[in-house]
């Protein structure tokens, strides 16, 4: 095992103070006379580092659908549902009698050399069927939300735990030491909150940043509050900040242990070096008109998610290692057809749009996109026009970063109520998901508490079937 | 002990990992934890097996096995076990003291000694009162040459009475209360008169009205005897609590929009006063605790012969409009910040004479001026013929024909079910259904069986959340959830001494706080010992007191206070008060901002659903769509780049500066009183020369002509986009807040003060209790 991933809270503590040019080396040895310059690469603990073994992909990109988007209507193509449209379900026991059979109003297609099915509510993600990798096996602990996205954020539905971002993060460190490693643009600040993008017993550097006030609505603005300080320049400023880390440094000295005010002191940093790039990187104003349209935005019906993709690939690009984009809006108990309808209209034209910009930029080979709900819905109806949760199967894919394009992995059984065959639990999503960073998930561990902690738990199992 | 066992007490969780290697090695471990966890495994391993609640298709209704289901803990009355005989007999202060080293020596942990009173003096002041000790009290305290417990009792007495109490002890019930000022979700829809309410959690704190008297008049204050009408009044805003949940106003099946209410409702009362998750089986069975969909539909039956009085206007998008409660015109009620009748008036006309215009051929023109109307309509709600405000508030009252409802299969409104009497939770009870007057909802049947002696959960849940705020983590490390899904207690005989304690004192908060602030628990220090942190990192068993970041709404409240600008009056009423229709417009125009630009207390900002202030929202306010006893506590870069670079903590630390610089003291005074003011303690030696030398630095390259490095404030600080300018633009004119004097900037000493005022607010030590 590695050694930087064992590492005790003083340990990690002495990684600061003797970082070079760390400003841990400033404050504690009073070396502030001459402030550092605004480039300074005093990243801390978000520095590069090897991963376990060759990775497959260096970056991800993780579109949460936030509430359990449909399978059966999207990418699980099930006929035998349909022409049984209107039968008392077979699966799926309900305590009080069983509900109807509802077939999907969405005609399936065959798509690209690959032939994956998928429903006309994906027009233009159609078009980009040979680079994903459907898995339709996907399986959760809970049909409930908060513990359902929770589950799917931090491998527990029940403690505070460590994010996948942070994870990563905690493993990879990150390339830009001017961003943060982990964004998290509009995330819902509900069904866990920040928990979801949280470090919990991780160092706080690891934790999401989160951008933007959408709170999972699509379309929230992209912006970061007080990003520039609008009365120092960079090094009145930086003299400023100096005095304060010196400060708190003293403070963390009398403390003897303190994690969240190390990890404080550490985001002071990291917010100083953002002002210079983030709103360079947050700004779309130079991109072509070609490559915006692409994304969408110029309709407003695919704006707002398509900023967020568009802002997704330009962080990924200049070197954050995990962005996360959250759409929320799939929980379609009742008023599917129009629902579920205008969602998939929201994002569809912006994931093609992603897609192919990664592929032509080269960036595809290198990130992973995911794309996936909290869990998905049941094949029989609620009401007329609506579906519930269903926890036992659903369809979740991959593209890009070291997955097999135009696969399909996995199924659910003929009605697409319970995944039957090619099964993915949540621990064995992470565990691939890991995997494919190079990162061993048996092996990325944390000790707290004198236990050693993973994301997988005791669980999890790499999906090498879809390894390309 | 591990980790993984002292958390791992819940059945469904360990159901997942039973057999695992490492919950094998804890099993074998000899301390209490290991003993329950083999307890928990031997269940699990028999027939009985809780793992399989996981399964949503595995009990059918009627399975829940309620006998069986009263086992959990939290389902048994709380009973008074007198506290083992510890070791060290002189350190306990009180039994509840005994109870905390018991559990330490079991654990093999030696507590820490007492902090000194300069510590515990500043805990103090935020603990109860959310605001920093001005310099000359803390010395007071410090200096007092009474006994410890004497002077500490004073002080606890003194700070108990301040007005400032209930406005931080309210608004940790208002968490609870996911009190907001609009209706969220899509439309988002102001409510003007919730602030009524929010004055009311308050009062009743300063008042330290009994926790069951207070939950009583939540549930149902309508529906008891009132001594006059202003004591009606109050009552009437307490059903506020029912009222103000996040709504749906644009759902276009009314039923579903009533059920949806009612389940807000059940949610927040099951999760605020029981610590249970009812509204889970809303659609079937919960799938964790034993609540059958029969006891959901049996407490909906309460709510749904419940008629809302939110106040909410009804609007093209967003129908669902509720008229608001009436108030006794007798009643003694603040006005708060009305309109006055030349602007009422005013209002009136521009809805007459929009009645008399043509409509526009521009559809967006079209759009903007129904919004207009009706948003002046609904303005004029509040007002009488007169243009005289109306004595309103957003509540609840009995419908007129009350009546048992349906079970709705699978929670669709148009699938009623057998029809289910109303009543209360089976599994805390055997007794059958309570009779329920004739023609009253149950709310006040409810409110009698919630805080009734008997009833195991609302004392534990309510002294387990005051314990929360104390000491920085609850006895039940989930404060909402008491049931099979939450935590076990870490102390759980002494949580139990604290339920019973608290009803046997008349279910006094104030007495209750003042029992705990006054132990030796609470007063020791937080120094760290090697041993202790290697064994309880987390201090599950106070082996010292917790490290904890101060809430949003003391840092600001801080800032204020520090700034010598803090408006110390209970605000009146609020912004939103005069406002109405859908926050979209205001959110647009940069109203929000301004409507958050304030001298008050934080408790008094206006709190809009999804458009939280930004000085509350970046510090980890409470989510106001839901019921949170424990706030997350993050730290992420957006809380440096507020207190960095946001444009208000300038012009407070402005205002702090030019407070120290008017002392007229020398250099080493003012850095001394600076620290005082800021963090409660004078500078250390160290400190002192690395201030001043910050402070002659910083001077020095200012007045360096060559290059200037502070940006003149005038030319500069109106760029923050498009709201931000509106804000700016507007300020002058709806600011009631006396702009700040134009700093110099040929002033090198004054704006290293500036810097060095702002950095004591950016310090960790500012937001952090020891």
């Amino acid at each position: 095992m590695l050694n930087y991933l064992k590492t005790p809270a003083a340990s990690r503590r002495d990684t600061l103070r003797v970082a070079a040019g760390g400003f841990g080396m400033l404050a504690l040895q009073g070396l502030a006379a001459k402030p550092a310059a605004a480039d300074t690469t005093t990243e801390g603990s978000l520095s590069t580092k090897p991963p376990h073994f060759a990775p497959r992909a260096k970056n991800v990109i993780f579109l949460c659908m936030g509430g359990g988007p449909s399978h059966v209507d999207t990418f699980d193509y099930k006929p035998t549902l349909n022409k049984r449209n209107g039968e008392s379900s077979p699966v799926g026991r309900n305590r009080r009698g069983n509900g109807q059979l509802l077939g999907s109003p969405w005609k399936f297609n065959r798509h690209g050399d690959s032939g994956l099915w998928i429903s006309e509510l994906f027009p233009n993600l159609a078009t980009r069927a040979d680079d994903l990798c459907l898995l339709h096996g996907m399986q959760t602990d809970v049909p409930a939300h908060p513990q359902a996205f929770l589950a799917l954020h931090t491998g527990s539905s029940q403690f505070v735990r460590p994010s996948l971002g942070a994870w990563t993060v905690y493993g990879l460190g990150t390339e830009n030491a001017n961003l943060p490693g982990f964004v998290s643009l509009n995330p819902p600040t509900s069904q866990g909150g920040p928990q979801n993008y949280g470090s919990s017993f991780l160092p706080a550097i690891t934790q999401g940043t989160p951008i933007g006030r959408g709170r999972g609505r699509r379309g929230g603005s992209l912006t970061v509050e007080n990003i520039k300080n609008e009365r120092y320049a960079t090094p009145a400023q930086r003299r400023q900040l100096d005095f304060v880390q010196k400060l708190n440094a003293a403070k963390l000295q009398r403390d003897v242990d303190n994690d969240p005010v190390e990890g404080m002191i550490e985001s002071y940093e990291l917010a100083f070096r953002m002002q210079a790039d983030l709103p360079e990187v947050l700004d779309l104003n130079n991109e072509s008109a070609a490559t915006r349209n692409a994304y969408g935005i110029d309709d407003s019906e695919t704006e707002g998610f398509g900023r967020q993709c568009l802002v997704a690939r330009r962080l990924v690009e200049a070197g954050v290692r995990f962005v996360e984009v959250t759409a929320g809006g799939w929980d379609q108990h009742f008023n599917l057809t129009q629902a579920l309808a205008d969602n998939c209209r929201s994002i569809d034209k912006p994931i093609a749009g992603l897609l192919a910009d990664l592929k032509k930029r080269g960036l595809l080979d290198d990130t992973l996109v995911i794309w996936t709900g909290e869990f998905g819905r049941t094949p029989y109806a609620q009401g007329d026009d609506g579906r519930d949760h269903n926890n036992k199967g659903f369809t979740s894919w991959m593209a890009g970063g070291g997955v097999k394009g135009g696969f399909s992995y996995g199924a659910t059984d003929e009605f697409g109520y319970e995944a039957v065959e090619g099964k993915v639990h949540t621990h064995d999503f992470h565990a691939t998901i890991l995997h494919l960073l190079g990162l061993d998930h048996e092996g990325l561990t944390y000790e707290y508490a004198g236990r050693d902690f993973r994301l997988t738990d005791v669980h999890g199992r790499v999906v090498e079937e879809i390894l390309a | 002990m591990s980790q993984s066992v002292r958390i791992a007490l819940c059945g469904v969780c360990l159901a997942a990992v039973a057999g695992s290697a490492a919950i094998e090695a804890d099993a074998q471990d000899r301390s209490r934890d290991g003993a329950r966890l083999r307890a928990i495994l031997e269940r699990l391993a028999g027939p009985a097996d809780r793992g399989q609640a996981h399964d949503p298709d595995a009990p059918v209704e009627g399975e829940i096995d309620l006998t069986e289901a009263r086992d959990h803990w939290a389902f048994h009355p709380p009973v008074v076990e007198t506290p083992e005989v510890v070791r060290d007999r002189r350190w306990a202060r009180d039994d509840v003291d005994r109870y905390v080293r018991a559990a330490l020596e079991e654990e093999g942990l030696e507590p820490v000694g007492d902090a000194d009173r300069r510590t515990l003096g500043r805990r103090l002041w935020f603990d109860l009162t959310g605001l920093p000790p001005g310099p000359e009290e803390l010395d007071k305290f410090v200096d007092d040459p009474a006994a410890d417990d004497v002077a500490v009792g004073r002080l606890v007495d003194r700070l108990l009475a301040s007005p400032h109490f209930g406005e931080t002890w309210g608004r940790h019930w208002l968490d609870v209360a996911r009190y907001a000022e609009s209706t969220g979700k899509e439309a988002n829809v102001f409510m003007p008169l919730a602030w009524r309410y929010r004055d009311y959690v308050i009062a009743s704190f300063n008042a330290d009205k009994p926790i069951d008297r207070f939950f009583t008049e939540q549930v149902a204050g309508d529906l008891l005897d009132a001594a006059d009408d202003t004591a009606a009044a109050e009552q009437a805003i307490a059903t506020g609590f029912l009222a103000l949940g996040p709504k749906s106003q644009n759902e276009r099946n009314s039923e579903q929009y009533m059920l949806d209410v009612a389940d807000e409702q059940i949610d927040t009362v099951g999760r605020g006063m029981l610590g249970l998750t009812v509204a889970c089986a809303r659609c079937h069975d919960h799938e964790f605790d034993p609540i059958p969909t029969e006891d959901y539909y049996a407490m909906a039956g309460i709510f749904l012969s419940t008629d809302l009085r939110a106040g909410l206007p009804f609007l093209q998008n967003a129908r669902r409009g509720s008229r608001a409660l009436r108030l006794p015109e007798d009643a003694d009620v603040p006005l708060g910040n009305t309109l006055n009748p030349e602007q009422v008036r005013r209002i009136r006309d521009r809805l007459d004479s929009s009645a008399d215009a043509s409509p526009s051929s521009n559809p967006a023109a079209r759009i903007v001026r129904t919004a207009i109307i009706q948003n002046d309509k609904a303005k004029l709600e509040l007002y009488d013929n007169d243009n005289r405000p109306r004595k309103l508030a957003a509540g609840v009252k009995d419908r007129l024909r009350p009546a048992d409802t349906a079970v709705r299969v699978r929670g669709e409104p148009d699938k009623p079910g057998d029809l289910v009497r109303r009543g209360f939770l089976q599994v805390l009870t055997d007794e059958p259904r309570p009779e329920i007057a004739r023609g009253q909802s149950g709310r006040l049947e409810l409110a009698e069986w919630i805080t009734s002696p008997g009833n195991p959960l609302t004392a534990r849940v309510y002294v387990n959340r005051v314990w929360g705020h104390l000491f920085g983590r609850g006895l039940v490390e989930t404060p909402d959830n008491f049931g099979i899904m939450g935590f076990e207690p870490s102390h759980p005989e002494l949580l139990d001494y604290l339920a019973v304690w608290f009803t046997e004192n008349g279910w006094s908060t104030k007495a209750l706080i003042k029992k705990l602030v006054l132990t030796r628990t609470y007063r020791m220090s937080s120094d760290y010992t090697a041993a202790n942190a290697l064994s309880d990192p987390d201090n599950i068993y106070l082996w010292r007191m917790s490290k904890r970041r101060l809430p949003a709404e003391a840092i600001r409240d801080a800032m204020l206070a520090v700034s010598g600008v803090l408006d110390r009056r209970p605000a009146e009423g609020s912004p939103v008060y005069t406002e109405a229709g859908q926050t979209r417009s205001a959110e647009r125009f940069g109203k929000l901002e301004r409507m958050a630009i304030s001298d008050h207390r934080s408790v008094y900002l206006p709190i809009v659903r999804a458009q939280i202030p930004e000085s509350l929202e970046v510090f980890d306010f409470a989510d106001p769509n839901n019921v949170t006893g424990d706030r997350p506590e993050t730290s992420i870069p957006s809380q440096a780049l507020y207190v960095l670079n946001d444009e208000r903590v300038m012009e407070l630390a402005e205002k702090f500066a030019d407070r120290v610089i008017a002392m007229g003291m020398s250099d080493a005074r003012s850095v001394e009183y600076a620290y005082r003011l800021a963090l409660g303690r004078p500078p250390t030696r160290g400190e002192q020369a690395l201030t001043r030398a910050f402070l002659v630095d910083f001077a020095r390259t200012q007045g360096s002509a060559a290059s200037p490095e502070i940006v003149p404030r005038t030319t500069t600080l109106r760029t923050r986009g498009q709201a931000g300018r509106f804000a700016d633009r507007f300020r002058g004119r709806f600011d009631r807040r006396p702009e700040s004097a134009e700093p110099s900037t040929t002033n090198p000493r004054r704006d290293a003060t500036v810097a060095f005022a702002q950095a004591l607010f950016a310090t960790a030590e500012f937001r952090y209790l020891d």
